[in-house]
């Protein structure tokens, strides 16, 4: 019952709604920038230290005076972390600690590669999520049992177990493809597949349960009273219902991927923010640790952003309310 | 079908009753379960090798009759080795849930119950907690905390909270406004008579189902730190562990990652499907 | 057989398995007529409509001795034989076209399947078509109207869709299950004199319904469904004005519209001062109003600005009496009622009970005069607490909320259940495992137990089969005969209202549009809206 009241009041909608996202997506990278930064400092250690390779290293006096200059560590705590902010507002997230190198480029080097997998392996867990639900819905008991059974391995398999069952199956016994990353498209293949399919298990179980709610709904039967095929529910009716929580998960899917490829990213010797995630975190590189922090959190909130979008282009409801 | 749902749905009973039958996967998953405790409980019984005694002549052996799941790089029987770290591996999959449904339990109740100023903080609080999803929320947090078992506990625990303080936090909101409340206000009950008897009971039944399902996933997510060598360090007879040392040799010891990953895949499929028979008995 | 019988159906038996739902009925549809099938929840009939059409679903065994429609049978089809009556034969009308039509879907495309799918037509005929059925079931605007979908709509208007959809191929006969439950009285008539037109250009129509008022408008043959069975069918007059099968004459019994104030609905013996021993005497001697409200406004914020659900309404209940407010949906009914519980206060205006104030002060001052007042409730089911079993929602209710030990207050709980003519042994059992009925006589033995003055009846019997509301309307009027209560009773159903008030105050739009004695109101009513509601609203029309 909801009119559009103008094409004004669409428009100033639509910017309202840009401008909450803006600002939540500021507020995010302000507070994930700030937990970081206060939370080192809550920890027991001296950064300069750190820098130099941790308390092992023995260095001496004159090399720690000279690391806590370069990086402002002298400075008070505050001036540290206001410095910090201006620079993140100007696009500098400082530089690695390990690789002494500026992060933003290490992080442009290593997007595309994450990106890439990413969305290749959401897009390959949409389609197996698709089918499966609609060959369950379609051919009845046995389908169903195969379905669950994924839907199972997509709550249970940790990505480490099920990229060596790959590699030892398609590599190692089979000589297919390659058990880690050639940088050719065969590559790419494992390890789309490890972070898809667990994703299509928990996606599928979605789409099924509410494609069986729309194959067995009021309008459903309407079809079918106005002589609609089976295939015809299924294709014009249902296959729409199944697909808006899929949508709707799909933001939160990604965020999954972007955290599975920490692990893929290691075994098949990818480059990747996460395998740089990683080796940060292990050598505890915080510039680093931080940047790709940031870019993970923005990619999850434009993300979200765009699968928001995606839900109110599908589902009428959702635009009305 | 609709038709047939319609009229299963007005035989009184009948309903509940499909509900409340095991199912072959239940069943499975409780054998699971049962092997689990009894690996915990008395693991000496069910091993027939000394997890920590090395024997180097007997290095990467593959799975044998002697050595069912095969040997590890020093020539220790692994499977004594995954029942061994049954205990360990258990406790840190509970301790990192009961971490994580706890913060969960103030934010969710704190944003449910504390008012709108409060419901605002924690809703922010848990956008930025989810914009780290999964791994990433653990792997800052050893990154800030240093590497190790206890902080990959916590960091494991720190990022399943937010899922949870989710939905306990919807699950309150969803009984404050219900139909059960407005009663108990019309019979002159006081706001605290009513979140005493209603709002937390109704509001924190699913939270035993969430624990189960949780297990799992903690289990998951522990282990693969600890195979990103992030946990409990080698030779511990953890499962993590195991992984952490398998995994140089994944392309030619390859049953020193599979056989502990397995016993993580079936912990963690017998949580799911207990977690989720329960959540649908509790539905009806 | 007559040339002009459109549907035939031969003792006609649909089981599930365990049991037949539907035991052997026979009915014929004759072409331009209109056959009710009368019946309660769980009678059959939905079943027996669906079976028409080769849709009772793969687990049906469908048997018949004959289903003939226009002289060719529709035993043992194929799914493709199925499919080309389906739509082109047969049309399909379902209660709430807000699910009944595909809601991700505009209401323009999901006319047009059925004409995409049987006929050869261009798709600019087809558009055509389809703008042309829009206009036909009376759409104001059929452009707009068909690029909108089902939620975009009025109930009114998406009924008319449906129908719409249903009618696209011209088929011979319209089955339509319940077309009109759940819309308002208004909007019903409207739809009713679509299928009635539908009815009079030679359609024949088969009425699935419970409301034996719509069925006496609509249509000239009656079958009575009970168990699976149909037991009683002819000439509608005759079956309605003469019924002979005891079912029949319980089932017209428990209309209430026709029944003056006081008369029995249901055959139920029910006497509370019998079996129960009443609460204590009145502590308080009621005289004058109890409960008043002094032109009470309530504003909500929306998307487009303030909305008034609640207009500068007065009136007064008066001790032991029954004020109905009546409106249709959205009229700020309900509104109203959670201002005189207590739930909202009003943004303008008051509210006193038993002259002191009731709106504006705090939930505490309020506290100790809740007990004064209780609700009764439409979906009872929803104000219990899933995880108590009856007893202990109703000892909750004696206890005043404080913790008792196991067992106390065991003889209430019986006195109560007694009150309400519930059995004992119901106090085990959770609400979840109660009927309709049984919750909504919990409700009012838990409204009942801190022994108030006053009961707001919200829709209470608006959700159950009539033979059960008329239980319950009785034991509501009967409690309040013994009780000396005063009840605020609110509802859509003028019927009801008008059986159960003495007073009736007619909502529109948040305001109150007339109020005053029951009988004034409903033989004589002076506003417009009182008289097209009145005009609207179904009776039992026997000619």
């Amino acid at each position: 019952m909801t009119r559009s009241s103008g094409t004004s009041g669409r428009l100033a909608a639509a910017a309202r709604w840009f401008l909450s996202k803006f600002l939540g997506a500021v507020f995010v990278l302000w507070a994930v920038t700030t937990l970081i930064f206060f939370g080192i400092r809550m920890i027991p250690g001296d950064p300069a230290e750190a820098i130099l390779g941790g308390p092992g290293s023995q260095a001496s006096a004159a090399a720690l005076a000279q690391v806590r200059a370069d990086y402002g560590l002298d400075q008070p705590l505050v001036a540290q972390y206001f410095g910090q902010l201006a620079r993140l507002v100007q696009g500098d997230l400082g530089n690695s600690y390990s690789l002494r190198l500026p992060v933003a480029s290490l992080l442009g080097e290593q997007l595309p590669a994450t990106l890439t997998l990413a969305v290749l392996s959401l897009i390959l867990a949409w389609v197996v999520a698709l089918g499966l639900a609609t060959w369950s819905t379609l051919a009845g008991r046995g389908a169903s049992i195969v379905s669950s059974g994924l839907e199972i391995v997509g709550a249970a398999v940790p990505h480490f177990w099920l990229a060596s069952v790959l590699i030892l199956l398609f590599s190692i016994n089979l000589g297919w493809l390659p058990p880690v990353n050639t940088g050719s498209a065969e590559g790419l293949i494992l390890p789309v597949v490890t972070l898809a399919l667990p994703l299509a298990g928990f996606l599928g179980q979605v789409m099924r349960e509410s494609m069986l709610n729309a194959t067995t709904s009021p309008f459903a039967l309407s079809a079918r009273a106005r002589s609609e095929t089976e295939g015809g529910v299924l294709f014009r009716h249902s296959l729409r219902h199944a697909a808006i929580p899929g949508i709707a998960l799909s933001g939160w899917a990604f965020g999954s991927l972007i955290s599975g490829a920490v692990v893929v990213e290691t075994i098949f010797a990818r480059p990747g923010l996460g395998r740089t995630l990683l080796s940060a975190v292990t050598l505890r590189d915080i510039p680093l640790v931080t940047g790709v922090a940031l870019v993970s959190a923005l990619a999850y909130v434009l993300v979200m952003a765009l699968s928001d979008v995606a839900e109110r282009v599908a589902d009428p409801r959702v635009r009305a309310s | 079908m609709s038709m047939m749902s319609k009229v299963r749905r007005r035989i009184p009973g009948r309903t509940s009753q499909a509900h409340r039958k095991v199912t072959v996967p239940e069943m499975l998953a409780g054998a699971v379960v049962l092997f689990l405790v009894a690996a915990v409980a008395f693991p000496a019984a069910l091993a027939p090798f000394d997890p920590l005694a090395i024997n180097p002549a007997d290095g990467f052996q593959g799975p044998s009759l002697e050595h069912w799941f095969g040997t590890d790089e020093s020539g220790r029987d692994i499977y004594s080795r995954v029942i061994f770290g049954a205990r360990p591996s258990l406790l840190i999959g509970a301790v990192a849930t009961a971490i994580g449904i706890g913060l969960a339990l103030v934010l969710g109740s704190l944003a449910g119950l504390g008012g709108k100023a409060l419901d605002f903080g924690v809703g922010r609080l848990l956008e930025v907690l989810f914009a780290l999803p999964g791994l990433l929320l653990a792997l800052v947090f050893i990154a800030i905390a240093g590497p190790g078992v206890v902080t990959s506990t916590v960091a494991v625990g720190l990022s399943t909270a937010p899922g949870y303080a989710r939905i306990i936090r919807g699950q309150i909101i969803q009984v404050r406004g219900s139909g059960m409340v407005e009663a108990a206000v019309v019979l002159g009950r006081t706001r605290w008579q009513i979140v005493r008897r209603h709002l937390l009971p109704n509001a924190l039944s699913p939270v035993f189902v969430i624990a189960t399902l949780g297990l799992g996933q903690a289990v998951v997510w522990a282990s693969s730190l600890s195979f990103l060598g992030l946990g409990e360090p080698p030779p511990a007879a953890e499962w993590g562990a195991m992984l952490a040392a398998g995994r140089t040799y994944l392309t030619t010891a390859w049953w020193m990652t599979f056989f502990p990953g397995l016993f993580i895949v079936f912990t963690a499929a017998a949580s799911t499907v207990l977690g989720r028979g329960l959540q649908r008995r509790m539905v009806r | 057989m007559r040339a002009d019988v459109l549907l035939q159906v031969d003792d006609l038996t649909v089981g599930f398995g365990a049991g037949p739902v539907v035991k052997g009925v026979s009915f014929s549809v004759e072409a331009g007529q209109c056959l009710a099938l009368v019946g309660e929840s769980g009678s059959g009939k939905s079943v027996t409509a669906r079976a028409l059409m080769g849709l009772a679903g793969d687990t049906a065994e469908v048997s018949a001795g004959a289903m003939n429609l226009s002289g060719a049978s529709l035993k043992d089809l194929s799914p493709r034989q199925w499919r080309s009556v389906r739509g082109q034969e047969i049309g399909f009308v379902q209660q709430d076209a807000l699910v009944s039509l595909d809601p991700l879907r505009t209401v323009g495309r999901e006319i047009d399947d059925a004409l995409r799918l049987r006929t050869k037509l261009s798709r600019s005929d087809r558009q055509a078509r389809v703008l042309k059925l829009l206009n036909d079931v009376g759409m104001d605007d059929p452009a707009l109207r068909a690029g909108q979908r089902s939620g975009e709509l009025s109930g009114g208007l998406r009924q008319r869709a449906l129908i719409a959809s249903a009618v696209a191929l011209n088929p011979a006969l319209i089955i339509a299950d319940e077309p009109t439950t759940a819309l308002d009285a208004t909007v019903q008539a409207q739809v009713l004199e679509l299928l009635e037109s539908l009815r009079d250009a030679g359609t024949g129509l088969l009425l699935i319904s419970h409301d034996l008022a719509v069925v006496s408008r609509i249509a000239q043959h009656v079958a009575v469904m009970s168990g699976g069975r149909i037991v009683e069918q002819g000439p509608t007059a005759a079956v309605l004005g003469d019924p002979q099968h005891e079912y029949t004459k319980q089932l017209l019994k428990a209309v209430p519209s026709g029944h003056p104030r006081g008369t029995r609905l249901s055959a139920e013996k029910l006497h509370v001062r019998d079996r129960a021993v009443l609460p204590k005497p009145l502590t308080r001697p009621d005289s004058g109003p109890v409960l008043e409200a002094n032109n009470l406004t309530k504003t909500f914020p929306t998307s487009n600005g303030l909305f008034t659900a609640v207009d500068n309404v007065s009136f007064t209940l008066a001790a032991g009496s029954t004020l109905g407010l009546v409106g249709e949906s959205g009229s700020g009914k309900t509104t109203v009622a959670r201002m005189a519980l207590g739930l909202t206060d009003p943004d303008d205006g008051d509210v006193r009970l038993f002259g002191e104030p009731w709106s504006g002060i705090s939930e505490k001052e309020r506290r100790g005069r809740r007990p004064l007042i209780g609700a009764v409730y439409q979906d009872p089911l929803s104000s219990f607490d899933p995880r108590m079993t009856v007893e202990q929602i109703l000892v909750d209710a004696v206890s005043g909320g404080k913790t008792v030990r196991a067992g106390a207050h065991r003889d209430d709980v019986r006195r109560l259940l007694d009150m309400v003519g519930l059995p004992g042994a119901v106090a085990s059992r959770g609400p979840r495992n109660l009927s309709g009925g049984q919750r909504q006589r919990v409700a009012i033995a838990r409204a009942l137990a801190p022994e108030p003055r006053i009961v707001m009846c919200d829709e209470p019997a608006s959700s159950l089969d009539v033979s059960i509301q008329a239980q319950v309307l009785d034991l509501l009027d009967e409690l309040q005969r013994e009780l000396g209560l005063s009840y605020l009773f609110i509802s859509h159903d003028l019927g009801v209202v008008r059986h159960m008030s003495d007073h009736v105050a007619v909502m529109q739009r948040g305001r109150i549009v007339e109020q005053g004695g029951s009988e004034q109101i409903f033989t004589a009513p002076e506003h417009p809206y009182t008289q097209r509601l009145l005009e609207a609203s179904p009776r039992l029309v026997l000619s």
